[in-house]
């Protein structure tokens, strides 16, 4: 075996103080030092420096930075306590207002909504041709119109509606559409994505197709309607009153007392058809409050809150946050993480379909 | 072995306490490890008012990030490793190069290492080392940061070579080629400035 050379002995020094080499090796250095003058100096010179650093004595610490360190502490503690109470009203707040918007929404759309329930329906439909004495186009003429109502459907076109043809013709999209919307209405969630499709969806086909085949989507937030006995819908005048005497005009309208007009305090002032400014103005409205949130607010509050989640512990920077169509879209600089490693990079936050996703990220950060 | 305070309760109920915003539990916690961070920080930033800004700010960092420890390291080699990372960041900040700093105290006769009490049998053997340990740490002062930080962690502190490791987010590999270099450099350096370069 090669002796050992004083260029590899002098790398071996450090470890070998540390107890760090295997024995064949720790064996091999030591009697290159024993023999090697040079190597034997430097051995005891880095020996008598680790012997020197390692005896110096620990810093006490002092009641004043006992005191600081307790004072810090205490205040973060407080500081947490606070940013948790906020977080917690920011996402009540925001489920209230989700709530609030869909539970107004159902609310409307099921006022003057008997026969849509899905189950009850067809019962519905019979007691109104048997207690009316109409034909079964008159009855379901009256759940198309029933339909209709709720849509906001404009006066002209229930004045034609009344027309029996029509009214024939209105069920079969009214009745229809009607159960669908039932059972698709059950939670806030829905009502409110209905409230908000209704915004964009159901709007355009009511300017489209006014009074023809309405789909009573749960969006149309208003208009009690008025009927005559003969089904046709009352325009001229239509005023609350007309609303609250509804069920005495017309025996059809038993769905009338159950559907007061519980919630939106809202009443149409005209059965216009209602563009789609004037609808937001209403739905806004009826949230009540100095609060008018759009869906679009309540999804911000939303993923707002879920990316606070995601980055908890994080020390980061949002740069911008705007709406990319249907997807909220954060960047933000990620300064350091929970454990202190520095990072400062960007990544972008995306908040899409209810959830978020971070991109850009390396698999050292955790997410 | 874990932390327990005096009832008794293990770390891992101190952890979960803790983590819920108990005040308490957190300096049970942190206890045990609170003087060593402390003198990490020292040697770090090699002035009290700077170590004390950076063991405040590491304590703070610690608690909030209590959550996110997953118990995959003890929680004092985690703490020292967020106090590390703490005072590493600082010193790039200020990227100052202090002459004096205030581990030193002004003397008769120049400067000398603050006061504090050195073990010996003797009282000339503690002078001694105390004047050598002036010597080195000033010496200390001219080597690379990587270099600094080991010497500090392996020599002053007294971590081995996996905790090291595990502080500095290094392989052992690396630590221990590092810790070989920087002990030759403090060595070259001190000989320098000792004997005017004779090795």
């Amino acid at each position: 075996m090669a002796a050992m050379g004083c260029e590899t002995a002098s790398g071996l020094l450090s470890p070998y103080m540390d107890g760090a080499l295997e024995a064949g090796q720790a064996r091999e250095l030591e009697g290159h030092i024993a023999s090697c003058e040079s190597c034997g100096r430097e051995y005891a010179q880095l020996s008598a420096m680790a012997a020197v650093l390692g005896g110096i004595p620990e810093a006490p610490l002092s009641p004043e930075i006992e005191r600081r360190l307790k004072l810090s502490i205490a205040g973060e503690a407080a500081a947490l306590r606070r940013e948790r109470r906020r977080r917690l009203w920011r996402r009540a707040g925001s489920i209230a207002a989700v709530f609030a918007v869909g539970l107004i929404s159902f609310l409307v759309y099921n006022n003057g909504d008997m026969g849509r329930d899905s189950a009850s329906g067809p019962a519905y439909l019979e007691s109104l041709t048997s207690g009316s004495g109409a034909g079964g186009g008159y009855a379901a003429g009256q759940a198309g119109e029933a339909a209709d109502e709720s849509a906001g459907v404009a006066a002209s076109e229930k004045a034609s509606a009344a027309d029996s043809g029509h009214a024939a013709s209105l069920p079969a999209d009214g009745a229809e559409a009607a159960a669908a919307e039932a059972a698709g209405a059950g939670t806030a969630d829905e009502s409110a994505g209905a409230a908000d499709s209704g915004r964009e969806g159901p709007l355009p086909e009511a300017d489209a197709n006014e009074g023809a085949g309405m789909e009573p989507e749960a969006s149309y937030a208003l208009s009690d309607g008025s009927y005559e006995a003969d089904g046709s819908y009352e325009a001229d005048g239509y005023t609350a009153r007309d609303a609250a005497e509804a069920p005495a005009r017309d025996a059809a309208e038993a769905l009338a007392p159950s559907a007061e007009p519980a919630a939106p305090a809202y009443v149409a002032p005209r059965p216009d058809v209602l563009t789609r400014q004037e609808y937001r103005d209403v739905t806004r409205g009826t949230t009540g409050g100095a609060q008018r949130l759009s869906k679009k607010d309540v999804e911000k509050l939303g993923y707002d809150s879920m990316l606070e989640e995601k980055l908890e512990g994080w020390e980061y920077e949002t740069l911008s946050e705007e709406w990319r169509g249907d997807d909220m879209v954060y960047r933000v600089r990620l300064v350091r993480n929970a454990a202190g490693v520095a990072f400062d990079c960007e990544v972008e936050i995306v908040g899409s379909g209810g959830s978020i996703a971070v991109l850009y990220a390396t698999e050292f950060m955790g997410f | 072995m874990g932390i327990a305070n005096e009832s008794g309760i293990g770390e891992r109920a101190l952890i979960e306490r803790a983590k819920r915003g108990d005040e308490g539990s957190f300096e049970a916690l942190v206890m045990s490890c609170r003087k060593k961070a402390w003198n990490i920080a020292l040697q770090y930033m090699r002035d009290e008012n700077d170590a004390m800004d950076a063991l405040q700010e590491a304590f703070i960092r610690i608690f909030r990030g209590l959550g996110k420890f997953k118990g995959d390291c003890r929680f004092d080699t985690w703490v020292y490793r967020i106090t590390v990372n703490i005072c590493k960041d600082m010193l790039k900040k200020n990227e100052k190069f202090r002459l004096h700093d205030s581990l030193y105290l002004e003397g008769d006769d120049g400067e000398y290492l603050r006061d504090i009490p050195w073990a010996g049998p003797r009282p000339d053997e503690a002078l001694e080392r105390k004047e050598l340990a002036d010597e080195l740490l000033e010496c200390m002062r001219l080597l690379p940061q990587d270099h600094r930080e080991v010497i500090i962690l392996r020599d002053i502190q007294g971590f081995s070579y996996e905790e090291i490791s595990e502080l500095l987010a290094a392989s052992l590999g690396t630590v221990k080629s590092r810790i070989n270099r920087a002990r030759a450099n403090l060595r070259r350096i001190w000989l320098e400035q000792k004997c005017g370069g004779g090795v």
